[in-house]
């Protein structure tokens, strides 16, 4: 994937006091927000927690600013007769902590990462 | 895409999510009705009319043909029971009433109702292979030669029975006597 350096917030992760920032659909901003979440679930400052099924809570701390966030990521969703490989799927993990970000409106939640960014998500 | 166009398709995403088991319901729905209208348009046009015909097929074309209608038969009779049991819901007594386990529930159902929808097209598919391969046998195999008659025939002061035979001059023999009354045409000899 081609990584463009100038759309990549040069921002230090995590910080609490990040503005409210709707990430744009670039490959860095892409790479930056898959590789945070991929270590954070390294790190296990994210995890995902069955809850029954095929449904489970993505829940941790977000990668960018670090506050509590929580998920439901359902695997194996019913929209084609077409097998799958199960327990494995691309989602869009969005912080959506309560704590206050500066420049965010009265309608939404969270830091604003990472938006409609897909990230890949799978059950070890 | 804009935020307000990425947040209208994540709505669609938890609408396709909460939706799953309708999806899949209207889904077999759909099956069982295209599965009842070209069964009901192929009873109609072919299969009535290979039925009618197949007395006239030889022996073993007409055992093989059997065993096909037999196996389109149970074929379709299972694909339409799966299709149906995939589109419909059965009444069910509960008493977990708590979120995880209702989702959990769901989410089986559809995957439940998937699986039978899923082998009701195939069986639906081998039902209609068969039926066509069927049909194409009736219609393309000569049929049997006409069998033999017997007949009854008195000669000679006798009453005799049997396939009447030509005599060299072109006249009808029955046991080596010559037939010269009237003749019963029987299915077969007493």
């Amino acid at each position: 994937m081609r990584r463009d350096i100038r759309s990549v917030s040069d921002e230090a992760w995590p910080d609490p006091a990040v503005p409210y920032d709707y990430p744009a659909r670039t490959a860095g901003n892409e790479a930056r927000w898959r590789e945070a979440i991929a270590a954070a679930l390294e790190d296990k400052t994210l995890e995902l927690v069955a809850t029954g099924g095929d449904t489970y809570d993505l829940t941790g701390r977000c990668p960018r600013c670090g506050h509590e966030i929580c998920q439901s990521v359902e695997f194996d969703v019913i929209a084609s007769m077409l097998p799958l490989e199960s327990r494995f799927g691309m989602f869009g993990v969005r912080c959506n902590c309560v704590a206050a970000h500066a420049g965010r409106d009265g309608d939404h939640q969270g830091c604003g990462w990472g938006g409609s960014i897909p990230v890949p998500l799978y059950i070890r | 895409m804009s935020r307000e166009e990425d947040e209208y398709w994540e709505g669609k995403i938890l609408e396709a999510r909460r939706g799953q088991l309708d999806t899949v319901r209207k889904a077999a729905a759909g099956w069982s009705a295209l599965l009842t209208a070209v069964l009901g348009a192929f009873a109609t046009v072919t299969f009535a009319s290979g039925l009618t015909g197949m007395n006239d097929l030889p022996v073993g074309v007409r055992s093989i043909v059997r065993i096909g209608i037999a196996i389109a038969a149970i074929a379709v009779l299972l694909a339409t029971i799966l299709a149906g049991a995939a589109a419909n819901a059965f009444p069910r007594k509960t008493n977990d009433l708590t979120v995880d386990a209702f989702r959990t529930a769901h989410k089986e159902r559809a995957t439940r109702a998937l699986k039978r929808l899923k082998w009701s097209m195939g069986f639906g598919v081998a039902g209609a292979v068969v039926v066509v391969a069927g049909s194409f046998v009736v219609l393309f195999t000569d049929k049997a030669p006409a069998k033999p008659q017997p007949v009854i025939a008195p000669a000679g002061g006798k009453v005799y029975c049997g396939v009447p035979s030509a005599a060299p001059d072109g006249s009808l023999m029955l046991a080596n006597v010559p037939l010269t009354g009237d003749v019963i045409v029987v299915a077969k000899c007493p």
